[in-house]
């Protein structure tokens, strides 16, 4: 279990993390298997998204979601959460995440902040690379 | 180290267009489990019903109606926006969610009984 503290500002930044998980299974033993990558509070976001796509995809969460017309103080960042979630899992083969060339899995940090700490957590488990027969 | 793989079933009983935390239940079964580092996955198998993490607070649950609303108030629709499933991850024996989310059973059906959760907790002992 790998702990990893990304300094966010926002609202809606979003902040690639591939580089960071497939460093983190390079470091390892493990050749292919599963990761799921966690942040934690209540507020933030995990997407696995095309950068080509963020700029739509982003219009889309803030059309679902708007920042007014809620009770709850900042529900906004709490339903925008809800929809993109806060864990990932992605198949990794070869110590490389199973995405797209062009995807990146993204921290979005959803609230109005300068200098935040937000703890990500990766988990994995696989197997070893097999050996090769002679 | 070997992978440990334990499945528990808990059983809600809802009275239907609902939210219960969780957590606590969840908690006391990666406690049990005697897993230190690992996952925990928390999946709903009924129909139109989901779980989610987020703050448990009265007002943040009337919103997430209202969202409901605002997508049709569909139940079929809610579930796939929310989700069936969701993981948590384990640290020391304990669920690292941080300082305020919960896991959440949401029920967007209007029909009470029994619903289902199904825990699967993997990772290691040491």
């Amino acid at each position: 279990m790998a702990k990893i503290v990304v300094k966010t500002h926002g609202p809606m930044a979003y902040f690639p993390l591939r580089h960071l998980v497939e460093d983190y299974i390079a470091k390892t033993r493990l050749s292919k298997g599963l990761t799921t990558v966690s942040v934690e509070g209540a507020t933030p976001g995990l997407i696995i998204a095309s950068r080509r796509e963020l700029d739509r995809i982003d219009e889309v969460l803030k059309r679902l979601v708007p920042v007014t017309g809620w009770k709850h103080g900042n529900a906004y960042a709490h339903l925008r959460s809800i929809v993109m979630s806060t864990t990932q899992t992605i198949p990794f083969i070869d110590k490389k995440l199973l995405l797209p060339e062009d995807y990146q899995l993204y921290l979005v940090e959803t609230r109005p902040v300068h200098n935040h700490d937000r703890t990500v957590l990766i988990y994995i488990r696989g197997i070893e690379q097999e050996e090769k027969e002679a | 180290m070997t992978l440990t793989l334990k499945t528990y079933r808990i059983v809600i009983d809802s009275p239907g267009w609902t939210a219960i935390d969780i957590t606590s239940r969840v908690e006391e079964l990666v406690s049990s489990s005697n897993i230190r580092f690992g996952l925990a996955t928390i999946f709903t198998p009924n129909k139109n019903t989901s779980i989610t993490l987020t703050e448990y607070e009265p007002n943040l649950l009337s919103d997430i109606e209202r969202l409901v609303e605002r997508l049709g108030g569909w139940s079929s629709i809610a579930e796939v926006i929310v989700g069936k499933g969701t993981s948590a991850p384990i640290v020391n024996g304990r669920l690292g969610l941080g300082a305020f989310k919960r896991i959440v059973f949401l029920d967007f059906s209007k029909e009470e009984g029994g619903k289902e959760v199904i825990v699967v907790v993997e990772g290691v002992y040491g």
